[in-house]
């Protein structure tokens, strides 16, 4: 990088850039940015009346089960996906500016990640109301976020540059998505399926994060050890991979867009 | 005579310029999506397939015991119609304000850049179908005189479809937040259409609420057609077309009353 900046500079135009990201998704619509709180719980209540008539066997507390799930998962989406394109959208400022272009990847997490803690609002309203109990996993909630922020922000490096060399990545990322959805367990338990996409289940990474968090909230039990390794594991591993990949093609990318 | 004679070649002029624009925007729409793609259409071939494969694995442990060994197809079925329908309706919430320049410019029919949508949908629809007649020819079904119904069955649906459009476009114009809305009322559909679960397995009440849903109707008119070889009841016939009949005149009149405000208002 050949301009310095500060800490401070960095923080000011990355809060700038989210700014703007959330004033162009919302610019057309009445409610504006409540959507991020509204758009959630519609979902949740749909969800929940829906499949209390379809599935006869329940979950213990499902409206916040399916909520923790789909936040995450939705969360995770949003930001890998909006990144993929993010270089090509911020293409005149990219060129003509000398802003670190990890802002840019960066910017369309966080934006995302403001969603997701709008979403929390209503959440926190269904778990007052089943009064959870507060536990010592309480303390978990931070360092379940932070991972699952740096292993979204690892992905997401990963899938900028990726766009930029691969026009039909968008294509299959997308398709990626829609199948990862369905081995989230976001909306049915574990138990339901059958051996070998449990054992695909176990294994996803996003997977691994929604469990932790809804034994930690929910549920105030301790997650089984195999998946606090995992979380930590994914989140370090894909942030180094990121960041090498990023800083690799970084420069290229500037010719190819 | 030569008024009536004058008058029909309007109409075919009409109609031949306004399939050269509808042309000429689906060309767009697909450089837009595709251009970028090396697999290109491909995709919409695979895509259905990919839907299918992963929704057996996760409901066949859930749902899948007593569906008679056909649970793939079953599945097809669904996703296949229940994608044209949220595909096709979807695209149209935002028809009008994606072609603003176009609706100010130009003085061609404004119900075409709905058609449009509705025809890009119905193309990706004939994709979809090779993987679902491999899906046919992988099980043997003997093919039968019931396999046509499918035809006025999607036919109901695709006008269904354009009303339903219409009216999404025109609320989308002036009230944005519609398509949140929608999106939550397609998720509606998705899971109540029986997609991939038999509406056998709940209480008889909730079964009659099913046939309030025209997605549910046409779908399950095309699998007792398809993989039954029945000849669907008259009841389903009946409910579809009073929702298609009742969308496309709801949809058309509203759209004739507002287009040009809107119009004006861009």
């Amino acid at each position: 990088m050949s301009t310095k900046m500060s800490i401070r500079q960095y923080c000011f135009v990355l809060w700038e850039l989210t700014k703007r990201e959330l004033k162009r998704k919302y610019a057309r619509s009445f409610l504006g940015i409540l959507w991020s709180c509204v758009y959630p719980l519609m979902r949740m209540a749909l969800v929940v009346v829906l499949f209390s008539t379809i599935f006869n066997k329940g979950i213990d507390k499902y409206p916040a089960y399916y909520f923790v799930g789909f936040l995450m998962f939705e969360f995770f989406a949003t930001a890998t996906q909006t990144s993929l394109t993010t270089l090509k959208d911020n293409r005149n400022l990219l060129v003509k500016s000398k802003l670190p272009r990890e802002l840019f990847v960066l910017s369309r997490v966080l934006t995302a990640f403001v969603n997701f803690l709008l979403g929390c609002i209503p959440f926190a309203a269904v778990l007052a109301w089943y009064r959870a109990r507060v536990t010592v996993y309480y303390c978990m909630i931070p360092v379940v976020l932070i991972l699952l922020l740096v292993f979204t922000t690892g992905v997401s490096y990963i899938v900028s540059i990726w766009y930029v060399f691969r026009r039909d990545a968008r294509n299959i990322y997308t398709n990626f998505l829609f199948i990862l959805r369905f081995f989230v367990a976001m909306f049915y338990a574990v138990e339901w399926v059958s051996d070998g996409v449990q054992w695909v289940i176990k294994h996803n990474p996003v997977y691994a994060y929604i469990y932790v968090m809804r034994q930690c909230v929910i549920y105030g039990q301790q997650p089984g050890s195999m998946y606090l390794y995992q979380i930590v594991v994914w989140a370090v591993v894909l942030l180094v991979v990121g960041i090498l990949t990023f800083k690799k093609y970084e420069n290229e990318v500037v010719e190819r867009l | 005579m030569r008024k009536i004679r004058q008058r029909i070649e309007n109409k075919v002029e009409e109609l031949r310029q306004n399939m050269f624009v509808i042309r000429q925007l689906v060309a767009r729409d697909r450089k837009r999506n595709l251009s970028s793609t090396f697999m290109g259409e491909l995709w919409e071939v695979i895509n259905p397939l990919i839907n299918m494969v992963v929704m057996v694995l996760v409901f066949s442990k859930m749902f899948g015991k007593d569906s008679s060994g056909k649970f793939p197809l079953y599945i097809l079925t669904g996703t296949t119609i229940y994608g044209l329908f949220s595909s096709g309706t979807e695209m149209c919430l935002d028809a009008l304000y994606v072609n603003k320049n176009f609706l100010i410019k130009t003085q061609i029919n404004k119900s075409i850049y709905i058609a449009e949508k509705i025809l890009w949908a119905f193309r990706n629809f004939i994709y979809s179908l090779i993987i679902y007649a491999f899906m046919v020819a992988l099980y043997r079904l003997q093919p039968s005189v019931s396999w046509l119904l499918v035809l006025p069955d999607i036919v109901l649906l695709i006008i269904m479809m354009i009303g339903i459009g219409k009216l999404l476009a025109i609320i989308n114009a002036t009230f944005a937040d519609i398509s949140y809305f929608y999106k939550i009322f397609t998720l509606m559909i998705f899971y109540s259409s029986a997609l991939f679960y038999r509406i056998d397995i709940l209480s008889p009440k909730i079964q009659t609420c099913f046939l309030i849903n025209p997605v549910y109707i046409a779908i399950e008119i095309a699998r007792r057609c398809v993989m039954e070889n029945v000849y669907p009841d008259s009841k389903c016939w009946i409910i579809l077309g009073v929702y298609a009949v009742g969308c496309y005149t709801i949809g058309t009149s509203f759209f004739k009353r507002r287009i040009d405000d809107i119009v004006a208002k861009m």
